[in-house]
Formats: structure tokens, sequence, C-alpha cells
């Protein structure tokens, strides 16, 4: 009793100290906004899609790979994420169909490859996707299958396949016959089996069909198989069961699929994984099998293979969306797999559905992305709005619009422009290589050389300039072990301070297998630089067992290889490799000699032998090291990060309560070493006290539980470009705030930071991808000034900005957000729209325009005030020229004083219309006025309609009188980006004499 | 580092264990909020609303009146270089007008419209009562928002107007409302928040500024139960 006092009391000291420092939270950043850059182009792994149609709409939700849940009221035309608070890894969907806005999502990808995910429960919404609750299923890790019972939708099963990467007992079939209030297990094999599949009776509900399979994977083999795996028959519900054999191969059996012929429920279909797999047809309800057909679409990779679905009202029509998408027209006797027309879908389905309504119409999901056809899957054409795209890896250039690139899932390596014009649509990506894709690096000395890979090393040097490639991967040397390339093979440049012959500059390549190797001519050679830096432990590397019953042996599972590289940019005799197998291997003399470093790192408490997943060292400091690790192939999720500030001698754990998932990178910013990035399986993290703390990411317009594989910080922009293995490219753009937040005392109320000066550019507007072939579409980056501002609380009001000129005079007012921590708002270099004479009806004119455009400012220095909580906090900006762009001072002066001059008329012409419009007012209400005076009256109306576009009442009616030539060219110079010559400029005196007789005539006729 | 974890796992389990607040019904999350807001009494008492403000956007300042007479009707009215936007709603009928949309006078609402809106002439809390109004209300949990944790409480209306409302856990006052609008059969979630509660005549608490987003609705004025001739609700 005593001691749990003590420990109570120190904890609650602990505590108490923790509230008195910050008390950060990931609302502090809630306005720095990513750009998501998808793209929709390739897409990604799609796992599951239901539809229902509801209020003559069709509603789709299309469950992805590590970008969760995407919602389309109409049929696929347009698609939103309604699922970004929760974990992205999508199992399975359900939709109520007795009340179509309650639908079930299951977390946790059953495609069992070796890059699946892991979830993290059942989910319920009951409005369509708006609101989500948890309902369970916090370990089963992966969920296969939810079905309803057809008659009673209160009575729901779940398949869970459970963990893959350890023993559980949180898998096996589970029912609730409450909506999912509560679960009960309804089958249950061992803690190596679990529920791959179900069918229920659509008719009579108790019976039911159930698949288990007995799945392991290891990270350097799976086993799918084993004597837990079979199929079971239930006619009570799921209270009884029994095992079905009569008719199923002998011997071992691993991942059964099923499905009941919804036309006639008394035929069902299995595909059998065995020693002689095959698809099977039952005539009795699942009670006996006759073996039907084995085409190696039905029975290829069935771990990652499990879709079989009947055409809902053809009971001879049945589809098998695999590797390739087949159909039968004989109720899985023979099968075709022939496409014509439109494209050919990405290889690898996981998911399709089928309209119910119009059973022509089908949605088919694939490891690239949903295809729809229309005319029963011979025809497809592909969906591009699903920025779902799994990336590896990301790297950027030194362009002056620097671009990201990038491998994926399946889906090859891509490079596009950070920003365009019109913004990143899915057309400004560009395709470099095939296969899956993993690094992409450009040659940090030529822009037109990428070097790029498909899995197991297969790397290719692009030159941009020819359109051609050639390979580079390393080859086998004499006294070289066959060789193990990891499936996502390092590929890595570094800064050399070495010449060609003839005087040129080099960088350095890297790649590696076991070995280590250095190019210095762009990969056309290779010296090895290190012996095996791996375990090299032989009971890894059984990669040809693999699979299971089903070979299977793609590079997938090479195991025993280095994983991650990393140079000193400053020392290129430093060379840091993690190798999956626990290695933390350094040299610090070009490769000469080498030390692992690990059992330091062990010592800190993360497991021995965890497979190391990056290596960063400090830019600001090389003694300081990190390196994040991922032990989820032994069943641990933990969030395992390290940092050493002896150059690798010792290390300490950097842990955070904030974290969940296994870490794939650790990254420190290249300004502030306080600045720290963690991106892990299930989030973005970020520190501003050097690891001391972390808060998640949540309010950067990306998911809360991203798949986070890889961050860059680009070095001349200050972005943060973050690589997502479920929802492409995400770019912050510039981090300054967050580097001046770092370097704040965040307990005072406000903080307005200095703003950086601005060389005078805007954003380019042409040329645009047309609108028709953008899918995917993300703003490209904003080019302006931005302030930026820190607030302790929310405040109760908008944030006011008032902007000074050099002389003192207020030529702008900004309005900011007023959100927790902090907050952002750009000044479009322009200055207040002038005050426009009113009267009329003035909507899509230059008019309107007028009075909400304000001119460009001159180059200079500004007074920036920002108003806040009653309180007033002053900061310079400087607007610098920018003659590279055209911007030089005398130019934008020159543009500056012609607006100035067309705004200087259009606020005269208002008062002058204001006195006239009020003397009007006044004439008109004289009682009995004399004929003169009704005659001044009709006179000066008269003039009003010279002035103003009166007769004007709509859009379609141009009418151009002086107003309007005043406004035409007002909007001419305020829109321009040049002055206008002398002689154009000879326009604005015509107007301004014009005016002065105009005047003169009104004040004439009012005096 | 794991030594210092440790304790403070077992003392968090202690405390959870002893100051473990029972959960809150929806009921009580509502009547917690129709409290805060100056309870039930003083909201019946309130038959009509003339609200003064200006909607504040790009650094544009619109200024706009509401009259409105509970259940009866309601007249927005703004103006912006001179034209004119009304949004008139009775319980039967409604009418906009918008210059810049091509509705130079005052034009019938569509179905889709009108149905979203009826509800608004409910000027006391849609949680007053809701029973007797044929609302339903179902307790959501608790969600973050804003770095912020709110109980979440959706109403359903008769007339099947769905709306989530972010109940702040400490004042319980509405921070946020999501509100599911249906045009074309599309639903499409709106998303408006309350700031800056004040009381005003009659004892009770409304927000005076209202966050859509791109703009900020800032009211300057509220004048309770003023008299409204009830023609402003009508098109002529």
């Amino acid at each position: 009793m005593k001691k749990l006092i003590a420990i109570g009391l120190s904890a609650i000291l602990f505590v108490i100290n923790a509230s008195g420092q910050t008390n950060l939270n990931s609302s502090y950043f809630q306005t720095l906004s990513a750009r998501a850059l998808g793209p929709s182009t390739m897409s990604g792994r799609i796992t599951a899609i239901e539809g229902i149609v509801t209020s003559d709409q069709l509603n789709l939700y299309v469950g992805t790979a590590g970008g969760g849940v995407w919602k389309s009221q109409n049929g696929g035309v347009s698609f939103s994420p309604v699922f970004d608070k929760y974990n992205q890894s999508i199992g399975a969907i359900a939709i109520d169909k007795t009340n179509p806005r309650t639908v079930f999502v299951g977390t946790g990808e059953s495609n069992m490859r070796n890059s699946v995910s892991i979830g993290d429960g059942l989910f319920k919404t009951t409005d369509g996707g708006s609101n989500w609750q948890k309902i369970g299923f916090d370990s089963t890790e992966h969920i296969s299958k939810i079905l309803l019972d057809p008659t009673d939708s209160k009575v729901i099963y779940v398949a869970a396949p459970g963990p893959l990467w350890s023993s559980s007992a949180h898998r096996g079939l589970y029912k609730s016959i409450d909506g999912g209030k509560t679960w009960k297990k309804a089958l249950y094999v061992n803690d190596e089996t679990g529920c791959a599949d179900i069918a229920i009776h659509p008719t009579n509900p108790k019976i039911i069909l159930a698949s288990f399979w007995q799945f392991r994977r290891k990270p350097f083999a799976f086993e799918s198989g084993g004597p837990g795996s079979g199929m079971f028959k239930s006619l009570d519900g799921g209270e009884t069961w029994t095992k079905i054999t009569k008719g199923l191969p002998e011997g071992n059996l691993g991942r059964i699929v099923l499905s009941i012929n919804p036309s006639k429920p008394s035929d069902v279909l299995a595909i059998v994984e065995a020693k002689v797999p095959g698809l099977f047809l039952s005539k009795d309800e699942g009670a006996s099998w006759e073996k039907l057909a084995s085409t190696e679409n039905i029975t290829a990779r069935p771990f990652y293979f499990s879709t079989l679905v009947f055409d809902p009202k053809d009971p001879k029509r049945v589809y098998r969306p695999a590797f390739d998408f087949a159909y039968s027209k004989d109720g899985g006797f023979s099968w075709s797999n022939t496409i014509i027309g439109g494209v050919a879908p990405h290889a690898d389905h996981h998911a399709l559905w089928i309209n119910p309504a119009n059973t022509d119409q089908m949605y088919l999901g694939t490891d690239g992305g949903v295809y729809i056809s229309q005319n029963k899957g011979v025809s497809w054409q592909f969906l591009n709005n699903l920025p779902v795209g799994q990336f590896y890896h990301v790297s950027t250039d030194n362009e002056p619009i620097y671009r990201v690139y990038g491998g994926l899932q399946d889906n090859g390596s891509w490079m596009a422009a950070n920003s365009s014009a019109g913004g990143v649509s899915s057309a400004n990506w560009f395709d470099l290589n095939g296969g899956d894709g993993f690094w992409v690096q450009p040659s940090p000395l030529n822009s037109q050389i990428v070097f790029a890979e498909s899995q197991g090393g297969n790397a290719n040097r692009i030159d941009l300039k020819t359109g051609l490639a050639s390979s580079i991967k390393p080859q086998k040397q004499a006294g070289d072990e066959e060789h193990r390339f990891n499936w996502n093979t390092p590929i890595v440049t570094g800064a050399s301070a070495k010449k060609t012959a003839n005087g040129k500059p080099v960088f350095n390549l890297y790649m590696a297998n076991q070995y280590l190797y250095q190019s210095k001519d762009e990969g056309r050679s290779w010296a090895k630089i290190s012996p095996d830096l791996t375990t090299n432990d032989k009971a890894k590397q059984k990669t040809e067992e693999s699979g299971g019953i089903t070979g299977d042996n793609t590079s997938a599972e090479n195991h025993c290889t280095i994983f991650t590289i990393t140079q000193n940019p400053n020392n290129e005799m430093q060379i840091w490799v993690g190798t999956d197998d626990g290695n933390l291997q350094l040299t610090n003399d070009g490769g000469k000699t080498w030390v692992n470093k690990s059992p330091e790192v062990w010592k800190t408490g993360i497991p021995k032998g965890t497979w190391v997943s990056s290596i960063e060292i400090s830019k600001l400091n090389p003694k300081r090291i990190y390196a994040s690790f991922d032990n989820h192939m032994y069943g641990d999720h933990q969030t395992y990060i390290a940092m050493s500030m002896d150059a690798g001698n010792t290390w300490k754990r950097i842990a955070s309560s904030e974290f969940s998932g296994f870490a794939h990178v650790v990254r420190e910013d290249l300004q502030n070493e306080n600045l720290l990035f963690v991106g892990t399986e299930t989030g973005l993290f970020i520190s501003l006290d050097a690891g001391k703390s972390f808060m998640r990411s949540k309010y950067q317009a990306m998911p809360w539980y991203n798949l986070v594989r890889d961050i860059n910080v680009h070095p001349t922009s200050g972005d943060l470009v973050i690589a997502t293995h479920g929802r492409g490219i995400y770019i912050i753009d510039d981090l300054q705030p967050l580097r001046d937040l770092a370097k704040n005392d965040i307990e005072k109320d406000h903080l307005f930071f200095k703003p950086a000066d601005f060389p005078y550019d805007f954003a380019p507007q042409l040329p645009a991808t047309g609108s028709n072939i953008a899918g995917w579409t993300e703003a490209g980056k904003t080019i302006m000034p931005s302030f930026n501002y820190y607030l302790k609380q929310k405040s109760n009001d908008i944030v006011k900005f008032e902007i000074f000129d050099a002389s003192g005079k207020k030529i702008k007012d900004l309005n900011g957000s007023n959100n927790k921590g902090l907050n952002k708002v750009y000044w479009p270099l322009s200055s207040n729209p002038p005050k426009v004479a009113k009267g009329g009806f003035i909507a899509q004119s230059m008019v309107f325009y007028s009075g909400v455009y304000g001119p460009k400012v001159p180059t200079g220095k500004y007074k920036v005030v920002m108003k806040v909580d009653g309180k007033l906090y002053e900061q310079m900006i400087n607007i610098l020229p920018n003659d590279a762009k055209g911007f030089s001072a005398a130019n934008v002066a020159r543009l500056h004083a012609q607006s100035t001059r067309m705004f200087q008329l259009h606020e005269a012409l208002a008062v002058l219309v204001d006195s006239l419009d009020k003397t009007l007012v006044s004439w008109q209400k004289i009682s009995n006025p004399s004929a003169a005076q009704v005659k001044k009256t009709a006179t000066l109306d008269s003039m009003r309609h010279e002035i103003l576009e009166l007769k004007r009442q709509t859009i379609f009616y141009d009418e151009l009188k002086y107003r309007r030539k005043v406004s035409d060219l007002y909007m001419e110079i305020a829109t321009s980006f040049e002055p206008m010559t002398p002689i154009k400029e000879g326009a604005i005196g015509l107007l301004e004499k014009e005016f002065l007789l105009i005047k003169k005539q009104v004040l004439e006729m009012m005096r | 580092m794991k030594k210092l974890f440790i304790p403070i796992l077992v003392v968090a389990s202690l405390i959870g264990s002893n100051i473990r607040v029972q959960a809150q019904t929806a009921d009580e999350i509502v009547d917690k909020y129709i409290a805060a807001i100056g309870g039930k009494e003083n909201w019946k008492k309130v038959q009509s609303m003339k609200v003064d403000g200006a909607i504040q956007v790009q650094g544009l300042e619109i200024p706009y009146t509401v009259n409105a007479v509970h259940m009866k009707g309601s007249r927005f009215q703004g103006e912006f270089q001179g034209n004119v936007f009304i949004e008139i709603m009775t319980p039967t009928k409604g009418w906009s007008q918008n210059p810049m949309q091509g509705k130079a006078t005052l034009q019938p609402l569509t179905e889709d419209e009108l149905k979203t809106k009826v509800d608004d002439l409910d000027i006391q809390s849609p949680f007053i009562d809701y029973k007797e109004k044929g609302s339903t209300i179902e307790s959501l949990g608790k969600d973050e928002e804003d770095g912020n944790e709110y109980f979440k409480i959706k109403l359903t209306t008769k007339n099947n107007n769905e709306s989530t409302y972010f109940i702040d856990t400490k004042t319980f006052l509405v921070y946020k409302q999501e509100t599911v609008l249906k045009q074309q059969g599309q639903e499409i979630k709106m998303a408006v928040k309350s700031l800056d509660y004040q009381t005003v005549d009659g004892g009770i608490k409304v927000p005076f500024k209202v966050d859509q987003g791109q703009m900020i609705m800032a009211t300057k004025k509220v004048t309770v139960n003023p008299t409204i001739d009830e023609k402003l609700f009508s098109n002529n």
C-alpha cells in the first residue's frame, strides 16, 4: 500500500511538472495545411468496394490498402475521403441494406502481402460516413469480410484472419446479434488459424459456410496452409459447426474462397488452395464438392487473390478477379479473360461490386485503382479520381520548381513538378519505370538523369533527354555469394569532393544487396566497398521454400539484406548502413573498415535484430545520428527511434506517448535542430524540442493515421515532402512557421513571427492541364508573402492585419484566421480596392471587379500590424525587386503609378456620383417643383445615365458608360504584370480629361 | 526512460478508476447545453428576434439584418455595392434574391432548399422540447476537433434534417455544427463554428461570431422580442 502511494506521489509530481511545461498538442500547428499531390494517375491498391442506391443516387464506398475509405454519391464520378480520423488500412466494408446509411468498416487489409498494413478495429456509421464509432476488434489486426444477415441486419458476422506476424487468439469468426454492440466468437480453431471467408445462404441465413486459414508470415518467408485450415458449415446461425471434407482435396489446405449462387443458393463455388488446387462446386449447400476448373487465374497466389463473385441475377455467370479478370458463362466450368476495348485493368484484383439494379455495370478494385465496366467486365474504364497510391520513398531535386520522385507498390516509379500552373494534376505526373517502384533518385549534378528501380534491385539509369533507360544493377563478382537484394533495395546518392580525370565534379551513387556498392559514374561501374554487412543467417535465407502449399518466391521475402544507406553529406568517407536483420554498420574510411553499432542500440531496449528502417545524420551537427527501427515482422508494433549524440557510440531511445505504429523514418530539419519528424505506419509526428515531446499531425489536411513511409525537407524551399503508403505525396509548404515556433516561447498569448523578405513574384497561371483530363488536382504552391502568427488560445474574433507603406499610409487590410496555434495569412501584394461609384446592376462586370481588386504595391519596406484580442503587434516586411522575373523596382513602381492614377479616378468618380445621387434624391423630393426645376432634375438624371450603366439588367447586356471605361482600364492595369508603355499609357490621360469635363458639367448643374 | 513511464501508467489507471465519470447520455448533455445558453424557461419566452451584423469576407464587410418570428417567418437582408441580397422563409414557402447569381428579384426556393431551411424557423434552440417537435437525438460519443474534445450529439428533425453538434465538454456550449444538406439526392456536409457567446436581453446566450470557413457572420446587435411586421415574410 505504502509503495503504491509513494509511486503515486512521484508520478503526480511528474505530471504536474509536465503540465507546467509546454502543453503542446497537434492543434498548435493546425493551419499548416499540406498539399495532397496524389496523384490519381496510377491510384493504388483497392481492397473493398460496396455500393447501394439511395435517393436515386449510386453510393459507393471504396476501401483502400492505406488510404482509408472513399465515398461516392454518383457512381464513381467523384469521391471524398470519409475515414480520415481512423486507421487507413481497410479490410472489409458492409452496408446495411435495410438502412443504407449504416455502414461497417473493418480495418486491417487481408491481402496478406509483405507490405500489408495492420488494422485497428471495426467501425460503424449510421449517417453515411459523416460520423464513425469504433465498435471493437482492437486486436484482430486484419478483417477479411463483414456480412449482415440478409433477414435481420442486427445479426453481423466478421471474418478475422487475425494477426499475420504472431500467434494470437484474436482471430476467427465473430458474431453479434445486437447490431455490433456485443460480440462473441462463433468459431475458433487455434491461435495460428483465422477466418478467411464466410458466405450466408440468402434465404435461409441459418446456413453459413466459413473457411479457416492457417497462415503466418516471417520476415524471410511465409507459409500458407496447415492442419488448422478447412471449410466449416453451420445450420444454426453459427452455434454449431461441421468440418466439410467431402470432395475437397486431401492433405493440408490453404486459403479458401467461398461464393453462394444468389439465384440458386444450393450451388456454392469455392476456390481451394491445396497441393492440387482448383475451383470446386457444391450442389448441396456446401455439404459435398466436385472439382470444376484450375486455370492459373483461379489458383495463383491464393494469399493475395480471394475474390469470387456470382452475377446477382444470372445463375451461370461468375467472375474471378485475380491476377487477371476472368469470367465464366457456364457457372464456372470454363473461363475467359478476354478484354475488348477500353483499357486493360491493372493486374492484381481484390474487390468487385456489381450493381444489382444493372448487372452490366461493375466496379473492380485493383492494385492500381478502380475500374468501371458497363458490359459485364468485357471493357473497362479507369476512374482517375482516387489519389491512393502507395509510395515507399520520395526524393526531390534542385530545379527552380523542384520535382518530386518516388516509387509505388505495384505502380512503378514516377515524377512530377511539385507545383504547376492550374494545380498539380494527374497529367503532370510522368512514368519513369515499371514493376513495383521504391527508390527514385535524381542525379544531384544533372537534372536530366534519374535512377529508378523495380523489385529486387533491378535499377535503371533514365536519361530524360533521350528518353532511354539502361540497367545499372550491380552484378556478381568473383568470390561473391549469391546476391540478396531487398524487395525495396536502397538507391542513395551522396555528395563527393572528388573530380573526374578531366576535372568534372562527381557524386556518389550507392546500391546494396548484402554488400554495399559505390559508383562515381552514374552506375556504369560499381566498387564493392563492404563485406557482407548482414548477419548472413542462412536460416533466414529460404525464400525458395516460401509460400507454404503454393510456392511463392518473388524477391519479396529476400532477407539478410541491406535496407538503408546514408552518407554524411560533408564527409564521403563516413557511411551508415542498416540491414533488415538488425545490423547498423558504420564506416569512417569509405568502406575499408566497418563497425556494427547495433549492440549499442539494443541496450536502449530496442529488441536485438530489429529491422533498421532509416538512418539520419544531422546536417547541423554530424555527431548527432538518428535511426528508426521496425520490428513488426516479429509481431511487435512499437515505435522504435534512437538517437546518438556522439557519432554513434552510445544511443538513447526517443519515445512518446503520442507515437503509434512501427517506425519507417526519422528526419531532422535542415535549419532548426529542435525540429524533428517521425513517420510511422500510423502517422506523422513532429517534435519542436529535439525529441523530448511529439505531437501527431492531425490538422494538415492529411489522415490522422497516415502511413508515412518517407519524409524529406527540401533544402531551398524548406518544404516538408511526405511519402505515404496509401495517399500519395503530401507537401507542407515552407516549414518556417514551425522553425519559428520551435525557437519561441509558446506560453505567450500571441506571437507574430518576422515575415521573410519576399522577392516580387506571382504563381504561374499557364500553361495548365485541360480540365477534362486533370483527374485528382491539387493546388500549386502559393507564391505570396505570408504572415505567420501563433495564438495560445483560439481568439473570439478574426485577426486583423493592417499594412502601412513607407510614408505611414495604411494601404491594406487583411483578415486572418483565429485558430489556436499557428495561423497564416497571405498578402497578394495588392493594396485595398478603390471605392467605386454605386448604381445599377454590376454582377460579372469590370465595375464589380474594380470594387474588390486592389492595385499591386511597389517594392520596398512595409510595416505590418497584427490586431488580436485588443492587442497590437508589429513586424516589417521587405518586398524585394525580382529582375529575373521582370519585376524590377522601376517596372513595379511604374505599374503602381499607373494603377494609382486609375484608382484615384475611380474614387473621384465615386465621390462625384455620390453627391450627384444625393442632390438628385433631394430634388426629386421637392414638392410642386417649378418647370425649371423639373428640367434641371431631368438633366441631372440623364447625366447620371451617361456616367453609370443603368440600362444593364442582366449579365448578357454590355453597356459602356464612363464608369465602365474607367473600370475596364483600371482592371487591365491592376491585373497586369508589366507597366503600360508610354503610348498605351496615354489612355489614362484621356479618361482623366474626360472626367474633368464630366465633373465640371455635373457641378455646374448642381450649383 | 522506461522507468519514468511505468509509474505514470499505474497512477493513470488508479486515477482513472477513482474519478471515472459515467458516460453521459445524450439527454444529460443536451440539458447541460440548454442550461449553458440560458435555460429552457428564458428561451421559451423568445418569440421574435432581430439581429444586425456583417458578413466578413476577404477584408470586406457586408452588413445584414435578420428579422425572425418563431416558427412563422424569417427574412435575411444584406447589401453589397448597392446590390441587395434577400432570403425569406415561411413554414410553407421561401424566396431568395441574389443579383450576383442571376436572381435580380425575389425568386422561389427549390423544394430541397425549403426542406433544409424550414427547421431554422425554430429560433429557440432545436434541442428545447425536441421530442414534442418530433426530433430525435443520439449520442455519437466524444471526438476531437481543433485540438479540443467535444461530445457529439446528432439531432434529426421531423423534416429529416440531420445535424451533428459538437458540444464543449467543459462549457457545454456548441462549438461546431455539421449539417447534412440534401440537394438533388446528393448529401453535402456543411460546417459552422460558433464563437464569442454573449448573454443578451432575456438572459439567453448566443454566439456573436459564426465561422463558415470562407466567411464569418459577425453579430453587432441582438434585439429580443421586437415587434416585427410579418409582411416582411412575403415576396411583395
